[in-house]
């Protein structure tokens, strides 16, 4: 496994740059990995997303279908991808702290 | 050489070939029944809703396929057909060729040798020059072609060799030895078969003697090549298997069996020592987390 | 020839440089795509630390993240464990699944190299030497008849069997076991019957199931994880039945018809399993089926309990004890409902892993019947079971052939007959059908992307699929013009997503993807909203 410094800290990720440690997760580690990403700055759109996610994630313990995840934030799958360039999947869960999604996906 | 030796090394290398046959054909034959991977030309039984109740494809149309695939060669001709026109012609040659020693055996038995048409000739002629062709052909595009010479064993050339080495050989004891007399030759091999004359026998002429010896290398031979398994290759139904396991029907029985057979993986998902039966149905131990292959 | 070629011994040698380095240009060509014909590497190369610690000197890829051996001695240990697992895969009892068709193989091959022009990845690559589909089997065939026949290694060279085992060998075969796709186009191919596909299978389960070594996503995340909690997605029941509670807003939205997906029905006809990614990455695919099964009223359901809405079963690709452990589950499931049968979704592995390969390890109740759900929605259509109006499908459709529905099963018309008669502006790619080239997504590649593997999969395995879809569309090449690949089965839309942006085909071609279901819903007559969006 490689370690990452990601907000100030040393995380463990995987080869993906996934983090492995969900519990070390914070806004700086979120706006480090948004870097990596090239999803920084920030903005009100990237938190709702990674927001969205992270409170899918707690409650179901996978990423919500990315129509839902386009329903209930109200941003259309373009800008996700103009947002997250690498897309749902790999880049917002990546910024968002999820494990890399797995499956069929 | 001595004539004792050449009939045992004949008549042993038939036996030879026979019980080796025989036991690679056991060997094939039980060989545990494999789950099924087929790959399809074109439609399918799949292609009906419930297929299982619907009759898979008639054994003669199967049949068909696999003749005519392996006289004409006919997938040779679609993947290279300039491979395919050498390998038809030895392949046609090398199947006139036996049926004509079979027929001098059987000619040899039955007719009288004086009648004997001079056909049998042009046959014999006939078929050894369209296997020579081939047989060169093939040498030739093997050496040369980088395709074709790729991955191809050392010894295989050495087998080429020896194959148009047995062609002259067979050619010189017809048309030098026997003059291209048919009725000579004829009557030759119904002293041999009928061991009608021991001095004979016992004192082969070289000609006849080395010919001999090259078809019992030949003769030894075929068990190993893959020309045996080739017809494996339709009764392993690696195509068009479209048949069922049913309940209660044959292959669910030889199912039921085969999931009896141990299983000795090493692999630490596996927990090696049970049935298949018994793997199958438990689940793996979950292994720490975090650890690594 | 500009460089010497390689030959199959060079696999265990100069383990420390890598045995081929893939320019660009030597690359198939794709004239119509800008910047395809650049002088660079196609592949990202891995890091320094990267490199340090896995196996890469095959091309320089990592798609099985094989750790480096540690030292000599480990190094025999691997090796030694190679052999017991090559002994294995040719013995009666460890391995009766497969055995026929390995034996054939190993002893067919008469090397006319006729299976080279059939691989897309071959071709793809430019014909580099170690993707030659006979360049694996030859490597296995040869270490066959050399280490484990008697008197193998008596003149070896002779006999064609000239090559080293050492663990350079051993891990660039691990590595190469994950060059194909097993679409097995060669075996088809192949006048001899030998299957190319079956070794790279028989490969995979040898490192698998002796070695444990299997890549990541297919076995930690994949199968395993299915049996620990139900799906490979991770999808668990509760978190699928508030998938299914928003698919049925979904309908309603754009159908304006108020659904009741059927979850658990007991007694009905039918179990439908998708694979469970469908509900994740395109959520439309499944309620297509909804939404045409209830029009055309038949008795059908999903199920919720655990291993019921996952039809993935990685298995199948690398692993016998895996894929018997998940088939016995999901049948397990359709028995508990007392369904009639098992209706797999479009799902090619799955379909193929569930109908065909698993019919021989099935008997007594659980010897349940299945089939795939492309004959079923032919009769729905052609038999004009629910109302369809080809006009709303106006637009210029491509189907592509997923490999395990139809040159491994058979199904090749009932897809073509559903767009013959719904898509008026329906064309095929060449070639098709039971020819059809793999999409490069095949055997959990789609699925697959660590360190560099995607940069491989896209550029190499997918390479000859964006030329036919590009061909497929030539006359209509304005990007305006909305183009859709059809394709029945998860894995290959998830490499045509992929290959799709890699080469920017939507921006600049206007080409979309999605599956067979979606079409006929969206041909439906009195829908409120068209049903396929083009995202």
């Amino acid at each position: 496994m490689a370690k990452a410094t990601l907000g100030g800290v040393e995380i463990e990720v995987d080869e993906d740059g996934f983090i492995q440690e969900p519990d070390n997760w914070n806004k700086e580690v979120a706006e480090d990995l948004a870097k990596m990403e090239q999803a920084f700055p920030m903005g009100d759109d990237h938190w709702k997303i990674v927001n969205y996610l992270r409170n899918y994630y707690a409650k179901y313990g996978i990423a919500p279908p990315i129509r839902m995840l386009v329903k209930q934030t109200g941003i259309d799958l373009k800008t996700i991808y103009e947002l997250f360039p690498s897309g749902p999947a790999k880049g917002a869960c990546k910024v968002a702290g999820l494990p890399k999604p797995t499956g069929c996906v | 050489m001595d004539g004792i030796m050449v009939v045992f090394l004949f008549y042993g290398s038939i036996l030879f070939c026979l019980i080796a046959s025989l036991v690679k054909i056991t060997g094939f034959i039980t060989t545990p029944l494999h789950l099924k991977w087929e790959y399809y030309k074109g439609s399918s039984i799949y292609e009906s809703i419930d297929w299982r109740t619907r009759a898979p494809k008639g054994f003669l149309e199967k049949l068909s396929t696999a003749v005519l695939d392996i006289l004409l060669l006919r997938e040779y001709y679609r993947r290279n057909p300039k491979y395919w026109f050498f390998l038809y012609l030895f392949h046609l040659g090398i199947y006139l060729l036996i049926l004509w020693h079979i027929w001098l055996f059987v000619a040899s038995a039955l007719i009288v040798p004086e009648a004997a048409r001079s056909y049998g000739l042009i046959w014999g002629h006939g078929a050894t020059i369209l296997v020579c062709i081939g047989g060169l052909g093939i040498l030739i595009l093997r050496t040369i072609d980088t395709e074709l010479r790729l991955y191809y064993a050392p010894l295989h050339y050495i087998k080429w060799v020896l194959m148009l080495i047995t062609l002259a050989g067979g050619f010189y004891a017809v048309h030098v030895y026997f003059s291209g007399s048919i009725p000579a030759i004829l009557k030759y091999v119904r002293t041999q078969i009928t061991f009608g004359d021991t001095a004979q026998k016992l004192h082969p002429p070289p000609a006849t003697a080395v010919h001999v010896l090259f078809g019992s290398i030949w003769l030894v031979y075929l068990p190993f090549s893959h020309i045996l398994r080739l017809f494996f290759r339709y009764y392993h139904a690696l195509r068009f298997d479209e048949v069922p396991n049913m309940p209660g029907g044959i292959i669910e029985k030889r199912v039921k069996k085969l999931l009896g057979k141990p299983v000795t993986w090493a692999g630490p998902h596996i927990q090696s020592g049970r049935s298949w039966r018994e793997t199958a149905t438990g689940l793996p131990v979950d292994e720490k987390k975090g650890e690594t292959r | 020839m500009r460089k010497k070629r390689l030959r199959v011994s060079d696999i265990g040698k100069n383990g420390a440089d890598r045995l081929v380095r893939i320019n660009r240009k030597d690359l198939m060509p794709l004239p119509d795509i800008p910047g395809e014909d650049r002088e660079d590497d196609p592949i990202r190369p891995l890091t320094d630390r990267q490199r340090a610690i896995y196996e890469h000197s095959l091309d320089g890829v990592s798609a099985v993240a094989i750790p480096c051996a540690k030292d000599e001695e480990e190094e025999k240990r691997l090796i030694q464990s190679f052999l017991e697992g090559l002994k294995k895969l040719l013995s009666k009892e460890n391995n009766w699944t497969f055995l026929q068709q390995l034996q054939q193989t190993l002893d067919c091959c008469v090397k006319c190299q006729a299976c080279s022009d059939a691989c897309a990845i071959y071709l793809g690559s430019g014909r580099q030497e170690i993707y030659r589909p006979t360049f694996r089997s030859e490597v296995v065939r040869r270490i066959v008849n050399k280490y484990l026949k008697k008197g193998g290694r008596f003149f070896a060279k002779l006999r064609g069997n000239d090559i080293e085992l050492n663990w350079t060998t051993i891990a660039r075969l691990a590595e190469l076991a994950y060059r194909c796709t097993m679409c097995r186009r060669c075996a088809t191919w192949c006048p001899m019957g030998s299957d190319n596909g079956v070794i790279t299978h028989e490969l995979r389960k040898l490192f698998s199931q002796e070695m444990g070594i299997a890549p990541k996503e297919l076995h930690e995340a994949g199968s395993m994880r299915q049996l620990r909690v139900g799906a490979s997605t991770g999808i668990s029941p509760k978190a699928f039945v508030d998938i299914i509670a928003f698919m049925e807003e979904e309908i309603e939205e754009k159908t304006g018809r108020k659904i009741k997906v059927p979850v658990d029905k007991k007694g009905a006809d039918i179990l439908l399993i998708h694979n469970s990614g469908e509900y994740l990455s395109w959520i439309e695919n499944p309620a297509a089926f909804a939404v045409i099964f209830e029009e055309a009223g038949l008795s059908w359901t999903l199920s919720s309990d655990l291993y019921g809405y996952e039809a993935t079963n990685y298995g199948v690709w690398y692993d016998d004890v895996q894929f018997s452990r998940v088939v016995l589950r999901q049948i397990g499931i359709a028995k508990k409902l007392g369904a009639k049968k098992i209706v797999i979704g479009e799902c090619g592995h799955a379909t193929k892993g569930l109908v065909v390969l698993a019919d021989r390890i099935l008997a007594d109740d659980m010897n349940f019947p299945r089939e795939s759900a492309l004959p079923l929605l032919e009769d729905i259509v052609c038999a004009n079971r629910i109302k369809l109006d080809p006009c709303k499908n106006n637009f210029p459709v491509t189907l592509h052939d997923p490999c395990s529905i139809v040159r491994l099963m058979g199904i090749v018309e009932p897809q073509r007959k559903i767009l013959r008669k719904i898509c008026p502006q329906f064309r095929e790619m060449e070639p098709h059908g039971v020819d059809n080239y793999c999409c490069g997504g095949g055997s959990g590649f789609a699925i697959m992307s660590p360190m560099n593997f995607s940069d491989w999969k896209l550029t190499i395995a997918g390479r000859m699929k964006v030329k036919q879809i590009l061909d497929a569309f030539k006359d209509v090449q304005d990007p305006s013009i909305k183009k859709y690949v059809c394709a029945p089965c998860s894995n290959c839309k998830g490499q045509l997503r992929d290959l799709l942006a890699h080469y920017k085909l939507r921006e600049t071609c206007g080409i979309y993807f999605g599956g067979l279901a979606e079409l006929i819903a969206n041909a439906m007559v009195g829908l409120k909203k068209p049903f396929i969006e083009w995202q």
